[in-house]
């Protein structure tokens, strides 16, 4: 089965070097994007295949065939990250059976209903309700944008 | 004349824009556009499509964005075609490059070449070149 050593909620995806980072602390060398539009825009997935580093796959999935892939006993057992833009994938997945040993929120920007909760993290009442429940699973609920920086823990 | 797009993250693009400024004097058909801490990719595109719209669609646009793959660079690869081409690693000498070149009427294309040229043989080690100069000056 895959290991989902990280899932992580930024809404820019793979930027810059960020997401190096994350593959250096975690030792994964597969990226796993939960979206369903991006699961059907091959332009996207074709450009945060450009923008990851050589020799990592990426790959895009729809929420349903994500926590089929993920709760696949017959999988592989590969280190995975999974990326998403927000906290409606991570909720749903957990839900579904995903086993993730930490939520790791590292950019979400400014939109109507959201307001800036941690540096230049904005989430707006539902979404932190839907941190709060993947929490209340057990699961670690921080916000830190790269490895080095220290986390702070959802309340 | 080519249109200049400096897109970059936090002041990096008005600081090139000011620097520019100093250098050569203010520049027309020169625009910026800034991925702010607090942006979606969402918000950063309708910015770079407000400045595309103040431009006619026949002209011809250059994008020189900081760092490939980070969001500027993601939004700007959505708005390249024949006439809007773009370029990663924007840094000062790659724009100053651009500037003096388009004013002789210069394609985008022809630009194109001339600042990667121009941006890449602007980063060298210069310590290494002053101990040269200083160990012949004797």
């Amino acid at each position: 089965m895959l290991d989902t050593v990280l899932m992580r909620i930024d809404d820019r995806l793979i930027h810059g070097q960020v997401i190096t980072g994350w593959l250096r602390q975690t030792g994964a060398n597969r990226i796993i994007i939960v979206d369903d539009l991006v699961a059907k825009d091959q332009f996207s997935l074709s450009l945060f295949k450009m923008a990851s580093p050589p020799g990592v796959s990426v790959e895009a999935y729809t929420v349903a065939d994500a926590v089929k892939l993920l709760t696949d006993p017959a999988a592989p057992d590969e280190k995975v990250i999974v990326l998403a833009k927000s906290p409606v994938a991570p909720l749903a997945m957990v839900n579904q059976g995903v086993k993730v040993k930490l939520l790791n929120v590292g950019g979400m920007g400014a939109k109507p209903g959201r307001k800036p909760y941690y540096r230049n993290i904005s989430a707006s009442p539902e979404e932190l309700d839907m941190l709060r429940e993947i929490k209340a699973k057990g699961i670690p609920v921080e916000f830190r944008i790269v490895p080095d920086d220290s986390p702070k823990m959802l309340d | 004349m080519v249109h200049v797009m400096v897109m970059g993250h936090g002041g990096l693009p008005a600081g090139i824009e000011s620097a520019s400024a100093m250098i050569l004097g203010a520049q027309e058909n020169f625009h910026v556009v800034s991925l702010l801490p607090e942006d979606t990719p969402e918000a950063f595109t309708e910015r770079v499509e407000g400045v595309l719209g103040t431009i006619g669609p026949d002209e011809e646009v250059l994008f020189l964005v900081d760092v490939k793959g980070g969001t500027p660079s993601n939004v700007a690869a959505r708005f390249v075609n024949s006439r809007r081409r773009c370029v990663t690693g924007a840094n000062l000498p790659m724009v100053l490059d651009v500037l003096l070149n388009r004013s002789s009427g210069a394609t985008v294309s022809e630009l194109v070449k001339g600042c990667v040229d121009a941006g890449s043989a602007g980063v060298l080690d210069f310590s290494a070149e002053i101990d040269e100069m200083r160990s012949k000056m004797g």
